[in-house]
């Protein structure tokens, strides 16, 4: 009898915590998941200044660059803004499989939100900073279809946009050459879409109850989600790309989606975007970075073409994911589920034979799958997704009042 | 993926000459050990193969290598002979991958050699593999790391 009562001890010892009714439980994380779940936070990260950018966190140029971004005049027929891809109710992504600016694109529009924390900004991180690649739709004839020259005239001709840019960049659209007053103006934008940071979410409260040892608050967190991120950064090993606060490493990778985009047609990724931002008059490199030391060209510099880029992808974030569908660079997949599925079923004859060896079928339970679904739905802020305090909007809401000369 | 130095230019030419003289008047004076001394490396991991004709010490900066982030790395070489190029790469031999970037090398005034353009983009065990090329033979000298 004694020895019985013994084995039910071992057993009960090698359960894992349950929750009694609607008890909260906290799992028994070892050392080694708790470092690894530390490693997600703590969120928001240090709000780093873009030193390319001289108006980077400026207030004015970030309230010019609110208004430049729901402004239909910067395209070929006056009705496509950053905003008609970038909607503040689709967490500024726009919830298609992929695009339509003034013809139809062939990827999908990720979410600007947390976009100031990239390295390389767009699905094949064609450009090195947040003001060039807000340059790159506006130019692009399947998008905005316009060009600099207008947009500068634009600055130069609204007096409200007029009065604005004066007040950010202290001095006159007209002082400075067309090509120079359009970066400024993409410049703006960046500006404005530094302010779009996600609050803290589930999983941000979870870490940091966690990180202070508080095991009652980290059992508010639910039971679903908990086992969902113990897979994420065990079994899935998904943390092995999904890494850091961001949960992404800001590189690329070639995760087995198809890039034919149309018979015999297909979308270089990776490899077509170090071909474009190497060759590209506006990135770091260049004479129009505000830097003079140019610090930030490091990856711009030392960036290598692989054969392995081709079909390669920028690692998304995964902040916000559970209201961020469609998935993919193409939208391909519609739900969260059916990226589990896609991770856990995944078909290794579509990798390059040169490509990561770390990806593999996770064959994972249906509970499995459901418990990494409800992790990743724990990423995700309530509301705007956005801490609503940093954005410029009262100010771009004011009207300007030109600085005296 | 890999970096490389050699004699490409007459500047670069005087300044390895320099180096080359220096070293073989720092070596006709002191050990190959001594003159690799770490301490004159800090935070540095030296890389010594019994009866190599060279060794070779090297350290990041900043001395913690962390995933995502960009890094360089200080390279001291003591060879008996002078050295005519150095290479530098680094890869994730459970991955079988390398990095995303090639760093670029160059040598310092001091004789020693600066690459730069590292940045290891997932956590886990990374390893540096250094190629040096001295007399007509290479040495081969790798260190594994493990990136948080």
């Amino acid at each position: 009898m004694r020895r019985f009562a013994a084995a039910l001890l071992v057993v009960a010892a090698c359960l894992p915590p349950k929750s009694i009714g609607n008890e909260p439980a906290l799992l028994d994380f070892t050392p080694a998941e708790r470092r690894a779940i530390l490693a997600h936070g703590p969120w928001p990260p240090p709000l780093d200044l873009d030193a390319s950018n001289r108006v980077s966190d400026n207030r004015e140029a970030a309230a010019l660059g609110q208004r430049l971004f729901f402004d239909g005049r910067l395209s070929a027929n006056g009705k496509v803004a950053c905003v008609s891809c970038h909607m503040p109710p689709a967490l500024f992504g726009d919830r298609r499989k992929t695009s339509v600016g003034l013809a139809a694109v062939d990827r999908n529009s990720p979410s600007l939100i947390n976009v100031r924390f990239q390295r390389w900004f767009g699905w094949d991180g064609g450009s090195d900073s947040l003001w060039a690649h807000s340059l790159r739709p506006l130019t692009d004839p399947r998008e905005h279809g316009y060009t600099l020259e207008r947009f500068a005239q634009l600055l130069a001709t609204d007096a409200e946009l007029s009065c604005r840019y004066q007040k950010a960049f202290g001095r006159k659209v007209g002082d400075v050459a067309s090509e120079i007053a359009a970066v400024d103006g993409a410049k703006a934008l960046a500006a404005f879409q530094e302010t779009l940071v996600s609050p803290p979410t589930p999983f941000d409260i979870f870490r940091e109850a966690l990180a202070r040892g508080d095991a009652a608050a980290g059992a508010n967190y639910p039971l679903a989600a908990q086992r969902g991120l113990r897979t994420f950064v065990g079994k899935g090993n998904c943390n092995t790309c999904h890494v850091g606060a961001l949960f992404s490493n800001r590189e690329f990778g070639d995760i087995g989606i198809p890039f034919f985009i149309a018979p015999g047609k297909v979308d270089p990724g990776r490899h077509g975007g170090i071909q474009r931002v190497t060759k590209d008059p506006f990135n770091q490199l260049g004479g129009y970075n505000d830097d003079p030391t140019k610090a930030d060209g490091k990856a711009t510099r030392h960036v290598d073409l692989q054969q392995k880029n081709f079909g390669e992808w920028k690692v998304p974030s995964l902040r916000n994911v559970a209201r961020s569908a469609p998935y993919m660079h193409n939208g391909s997949l519609a739900t969260l589920a059916e990226v589990v599925r896609h991770y856990s079923e995944l078909d290794e004859d579509r990798l390059h034979a040169d490509g990561e060896k770390i990806l593999r079928p996770l064959k994972l339970s249906t509970g499995e799958s459901a418990d990494l679904v409800a992790f990743l739905e724990s990423l995700s802020a309530s509301g705007l997704g956005v801490m609503v305090d940093k954005l410029p909007t009262a100010l771009a809401r004011q009207r300007c009042t030109p600085t005296a000369n | 993926m890999r970096a490389e130095a050699r004699n490409a230019t007459p500047k670069m030419l005087v300044l390895k000459f320099c180096a080359a003289l220096a070293a073989t008047l720092c070596l006709g004076l002191v050990s190959a050990s001594q003159a690799c001394d770490l301490r004159t490396l800090p935070g540095g991991h030296a890389l010594a193969k019994p009866g190599a004709a060279m060794q070779l010490a090297y350290a990041s900066q900043p001395p913690k290598v962390e995933s995502d982030k960009m890094f360089s790395v200080v390279i001291h070489l003591c060879s008996r002979q002078a050295i005519e190029r150095i290479t530098v790469d680094a890869h994730m031999p459970e991955h079988r991958h390398g990095m995303n970037y090639k760093p670029t090398i160059v040598q310092n005034p001091d004789g020693s050699y600066h690459a730069t353009g590292f940045l290891f983009h997932m956590p886990g065990k990374w390893e540096f593999v250094f190629e040096v090329r001295a007399g007509g033979k290479v040495e081969r000298f790798s260190h594994a790391v493990m990136v948080e």
